[in-house]
């Protein structure tokens, strides 16, 4: 497939909503993930996300205190289609026994703007 | 979470290379600000905004509600001085809190101070809020921050 046709692909399996409120990062799609318990390790999370593709950047913040995760996650994908497919995949599934939050981390807009919001 | 949550850190010194400082804000709306301004190498100030989601604030809301800071306060905490400044200022829903201490160089300076635990709390939530905010700037700009 070549860069035109797989672009313009992508852009088609993303719904008006979707893309409305999400913002692209200087090198891909960000997403943030939470309620992550805190036995979870980088490797765990960086397996589910995985499945939806390529994960250029992962970030999985330690609390100093107890030396286990803080309970967040923030990665990234190049593709919006992998992100939103992980958002969709992983949103509201079980991970180490805890139902995570998976989402976009940034907005082209103010909360509150958006209809979405409401 | 659809009540109110603001929240800025703030901490710096006045020294022998100006006003070296590193401020970071969640606003209500989703607006991070980022404002790095160390001259130790040259005179660049970074700053950065960008607008995040309603679960990175709602996260961050989480972290601070963990850590039971709201119920601190800093009347027997070291006063901002020579070494520096740091400030914390939250709201969340009715509560207000604003906190002024200052730069903390170690645990042992934590322990041996008038309120220990509290300064403790402090000191571990500002690492927190650092780190997420670090996290978030560097995922979104990809520059590291100093």
């Amino acid at each position: 497939m070549d860069a035109d046709v797989a672009h313009q692909n992508e852009n088609q399996s993303l719904t008006a909503s979707d893309r409305g409120t999400a913002a692209k990062s200087v090198e891909g799609w960000v997403l943030i993930a939470t309620n992550i318990h805190e036995e979870a390790q980088e490797e765990d999370l960086y397996d589910i996300f995985a499945d939806y593709g390529d994960v250029t950047y992962i970030q999985v913040p330690l609390d100093r205190r107890t030396g286990y995760v803080k309970g967040y996650a923030v990665l990234e994908y190049s593709l919006e289609s992998e992100a939103k497919k992980a958002v969709d995949a992983l949103n509201g599934s079980d991970f180490f026994g805890r139902k995570i939050k998976v989402d976009w981390a940034f907005r082209k807009e103010p909360i509150g703007n958006h209809i979405s919001d409401q | 979470m659809s009540d109110t949550f603001y929240l800025r850190y703030y901490v710096g010194h006045k020294g022998r290379h100006g006003h070296e400082f590193m401020e970071v804000e969640f606003r209500p709306d989703g607006k991070l600000r980022y404002a790095n301004n160390s001259r130790y190498k040259n005179d660049t100030m970074i700053r950065k905004e960008v607008y995040v989601s309603q679960t990175v604030l709602d996260e961050l809301r989480r972290i601070v509600e963990d850590s039971e800071i709201i119920q601190e306060d800093d009347s027997n905490w070291p006063e901002p001085d020579e070494q520096g400044r740091q400030e914390l200022e939250i709201v969340q829903g009715d509560d207000h809190v604003s906190f002024a201490t200052t730069k903390l160089g170690s645990m042992v300076q934590v322990q041996s101070s008038k309120d220990p635990e509290g300064l403790k709390n402090f000191y571990h939530l500002v690492q927190d809020v650092k780190c997420m905010a670090l996290t978030l700037i560097n995922a979104h700009f990809k520059v590291q921050p100093i």
